[in-house]
């Protein structure tokens, strides 16, 4: 075999030393187990705005110490395997961190660890031991978010990846349809929601009069930036008139009927609407927000606005711990504080025996930090709570595409139903093994339920387009269309007002539902100061409560510049000695940003170019456009 | 060959110091043929494997890779900043070329569990320990874990995993050799070898070995890198409206 004959190709950038590593042979441990007595910034959580600045400050050189009281990464950005879901690890608060003591000049505190899921109920709906055990036996194959989140292809994270090159790590997917269902009385009714000019002037359900309403609406939703792509010069004086409009303004200008007012609703609300297209928030951020979803649509030839994370959310998260640690990053999980301490020129913190000292120290949302004596009366740990489903079904999908959809059959579809929002993904996500899928549900929940368990609201409102429930032998058989068809039977109740629909509900198999609160402060992030030194060192949280991505990206941001105001925030990460991209058929951002900078080779120049189909110039995107 | 080479060079090469110095010395030979390959014929096909290295600090991890990919050993070698793996280029066959990415555990990351990040699409994976600390030696079972719960191949399966006993040249040994013989067998790794990275003992062989095992994979049809489930994933083309002509 001629495989002796080796060439070796080495890696070309030597790149300056690691400060803080120590020999990987004949190792001198500086602590008892090796870990440096000083660093720049300690983190603590690895949520997304933990570790988006932890790769930042470790990619500028700063050595970072990241940890996490618990073992496994993300927070609530977390993403599970069946059999993880199901032990409830994410419930076990890490018992010796909830608490570690402040000992800062003028006062005394505390750091406490939270828990923001509960009322975790887990059901099994067909309960014999074979599909149990088909379902357990791939158990591996799925990938379960805490808290699902869909990313608009224009949101800032996107950006972020693209510029700092993180992006090279992670893979996206199209999400390919949205669909709501009709206002009362029709609520059982569920139909596509036209994202595009195409889409409009081939839409049944649509009349002429609709779709030349709708258009009007969302021209005039566009109108503010229509005419320059420039954000900031929206504050010209007769723009700003225009923006200041509220979406039931320009409802009432464009004569849209209601229906259309519904759909138009359910496919721009976010989880700070409460996905209630008759909530009362309409105002000029729905507009901002509209806008973003126009204009997302398209970015990479995608038919809805949003982008999925392969493998799930935490993903983000780990990618950019990564670039943290291949920058020098020491990342512990399962690690906690006992002991901080102000000291001149920054704090000297214990974990188990190691005595650390650190600059600044950055917490994430799940520790909640009380000093006492200080004024915190601004401080009303404001916090949202969302009832959530996971669903494990069996049978298709809740709305199967139309014959003559031009939209491709499958993929991850999302779904307005009366207040809720479910993703349903089938095995293309990596979320969820072959012929079964994955059904994310979120919705809002009242201050008054917070302490209520949530599974009969999802099961009475869902019930219209799932079987939550087998009522007779036969939907024991394997057949998928004996099991719906039988379904559709059992449940006559339900969907005998569905004529003319010969759609047959996938059964659930598995269910469970909780709450997740995010409990946190969003008003500021600076928790305490401390001025002894030559220099100013800081404890800072990254507490923020929001459904869009956008602010976690502004908030890591903000606390960079506070704490480096003269450094770039993530430059771009050269690439290794990078083989041939591979051409697979993920969707590689960086790749098909029109905004790169880098001019990134593409062996499929065509294909890209058709991927790269930007709104702004192409009046396809989203229906975009002059008429 | 794979049963061969397991049982037999695999493990009875290195047996006594007598041996090392055999060793060594076919080494220095594999270098110097390195070391003239000039315009390599026409490359027919060329194959890219991912291959994570993972075990406990200081075992010797980032000097396997330096000794692997450059041919040398530095006692102080640290692991460079901003990059991800070492990649090294080489002729398998006359009609096969080898890309591989070795994917160190970037010095740092060395007090927890890995991200899967780190695992995704790999196609094998080393877990090496050292034979003069016995608790790294025990540790390799919860690396093995860790791997098996974040990756597999597209089929399912398990990735193909190595297991080094490094430093073989030290002669305070902890750890005996039935003992990993029995290891290895039982929690289903393909095989294992004593390595120096130090002297360079095994470490070429060992690599090749994981090739083969990998390349054999790769001809199943269950290559991980180009996509197995292919099919089922969006195609860019197809998933562009094809509605864009009437744009005006």
């Amino acid at each position: 075999m001629s495989s002796d004959k080796m060439t070796s190709e080495i890696d070309s950038q030597p790149g300056p030393e690691v400060n803080n590593s120590s020999e990987d042979i004949n190792e001198t441990p500086r602590g008892d187990d090796g870990l440096p007595k000083t660093f720049d910034v300690l983190i603590i959580g690895t949520g997304v705005t933990e570790s988006i600045l932890s790769a930042a400050v470790s990619r500028n050189g700063h050595s970072v110490l990241h940890l996490d009281p618990r073992e496994y990464y993300g927070g609530s950005w977390a993403t599970f395997s069946l059999d993880q879901w199901m032990s409830k690890s994410f419930l076990e608060v890490p018992a010796e961190a909830t608490v570690s003591d402040l000992f800062l000049e003028d006062s005394k505190g505390t750091l406490t660890w939270k828990n923001n899921v509960d009322q975790f109920e887990q059901v099994w709906y067909m309960k014999d031991e074979e599909t149990k055990g088909q379902l357990m036996s791939q158990r591996r194959r799925f990938n379960i978010d805490l808290m699902p989140r869909l990313i608009a292809a224009r949101e800032d994270i996107i950006q972020v990846l693209i510029t700092s090159n993180v992006s090279r790590y992670l893979e996206f997917l199209k999400i390919s349809r949205l669909l709501t269902n009709l206002p009362p009385p029709n609520e059982h009714l569920i139909e596509s929601i036209p994202l595009s000019r195409a889409d409009i002037f081939t839409s049944k359900s649509l009349s002429l009069v609709e779709k030349r309403s709708l258009v009007k609406l969302i021209e005039a939703v566009l109108q503010p930036t229509s005419s320059t792509q420039d954000a900031a010069q929206e504050h010209t004086p007769e723009e700003g008139e225009a923006v200041s409009e509220t979406f039931e303004d320009l409802v009432k200008k464009t004569k849209v009927p209601d229906k259309l007012k519904h759909m138009v609703k359910s496919s721009f609300t976010t989880l700070e609407d409460g996905f209630s297209p008759d909530g009362s928030s309409f105002n000029v951020e729905f507009c901002s927000r509209c806008r973003l979803f126009l204009n997302s649509i398209g970015r990479y030839g995608n038919q809805t606005p949003f982008l999925w994370t392969i493998y799930g959310i935490s993903e983000i998260c780990q990618a950019f711990c990564r670039l943290s640690a291949v920058y020098g990053g020491i990342f512990i999980l399962k690690r906690h504080l006992s002991r901080i301490e102000a000291q001149e020129d920054g704090f000297v913190f214990q974990t188990e025996q190691d005595e650390v000292k650190v600059k600044h120290i950055i917490v994430g949302p799940d520790m909640q930090c009380d000093i006492v004596g200080k004024d915190r009366s601004k401080k009303e740990q404001a916090s949202i709570t969302v009832g959530r489903a996971v669903l494990i079904t069996k049978g298709g999908s809740i709305k199967a595409p139309d014959e003559n959809s031009k939209q491709k059959g499958d993929g991850i579809f999302v779904y307005r139903l009366s207040g809720m929002e479910v993703i349903e993904m089938n095995h293309i996500s990596q979320a969820v093994p072959k012929d079964y899928r994955l059904l994310q549900v979120t919705f809002p929940i009242p201050d008054t339920e917070i302490k209520q368990p949530c599974r009969s609201t999802v099961e009475t409102l869902l019930s219209p387009f799932l079987l939550f429930r087998k009522h007779t032998d036969q939907c024991m058989d394997d057949s998928d269309e004996t099991i719906s068809s039988s379904g559709t039977q059992c449940c006559s109740d339900d969907s005998s007002t569905t004529t003319g629909q010969s759609n047959m509900k996938p059964q659930v198999i598995y269910g469970s539902y909780f709450n997740l609160t995010y409990s946190c402060d969003s008003l500021f992030s600076e928790l305490y100061k401390n001025s002894s030194g030559d220099s100013n060192s800081y404890i800072m949280s990254c507490g923020i409560e929001s459904a869009e991505l956008s602010k976690y990206v502004s908030k890591a941001k903000s606390i960079f510049s506070t704490l480096y105001p003269e450094e770039e925030f993530l430059p771009k990460a050269p690439d290794c000695d990078e083989p041939d991209a591979v051409n697979g058929d993920d969707i590689d951002i960086s790749e098909f940003s029109s905004t790169n900078e880098d001019p990134a080779v593409n062996p499929e120049g065509e294909n890209n170019d058709a991927a790269v189909m930007n709104p702004n110039d192409n009046a396809d995107g989203g229906a975009i456009g002059e008429e | 060959m794979n049963n061969s080479w397991k049982q037999g060079s695999f493990l009875l090469s290195i047996d006594r110091d007598s041996d090392l110095e055999e060793e060594e010395e076919e080494e220095k030979v594999w270098y110097a043929k390195e070391s003239f390959v000039e315009d390599p014929p026409k490359i027919m096909s060329e194959k890219l494997f991912k291959v994570i290295i993972i075990g406990d600090p200081t075992v010797g991890k980032t000097s396997f890779v330096q000794r692997y990919v450059q041919g040398s050993f530095k006692r102080d070698y640290k692991g460079t900043v901003g990059v991800d793996f070492a990649l090294k280029v080489f002729k398998w066959s006359e009609s096969q070329t080898i890309r591989l990415q070795l994917w160190d555990i970037a010095g740092q990351e060395r007090f927890t569990w890995m991200t899967r990040v780190y695992y995704k699409d790999a196609h094998g994976c080393i877990i090496m320990f050292d034979l003069t600390n016995r608790n790294s030696f025990q540790n390799t079972i919860k690396w093995k874990k860790d791997v098996d719960s974040k990756c597999m191949l597209p089929d399912g399966s398990p990735i193909p995993c190595m297991l080094l006993a490094n430093k073989c040249d030290l002669s305070s040994r902890q750890v005996d050799q039935m003992e990993i013989e029995t290891f290895y067998k039982e929690n289903n790794f393909i095989g294992w070898t004593e390595t120096s990275a130090k002297e360079g003992l095994m470490v070429n062989d060992s690599m090749r070995f994981l090739v083969e095992v990998m390349l054999r994979q790769s001809g199943n049809g269950t290559n991980g890198f180009s996509n197995g489930n292919g099919t089922d994933r969006l195609h860019l083309k197809s998933a562009v409206p094809t509605s864009s002509s009437c744009s005006c």
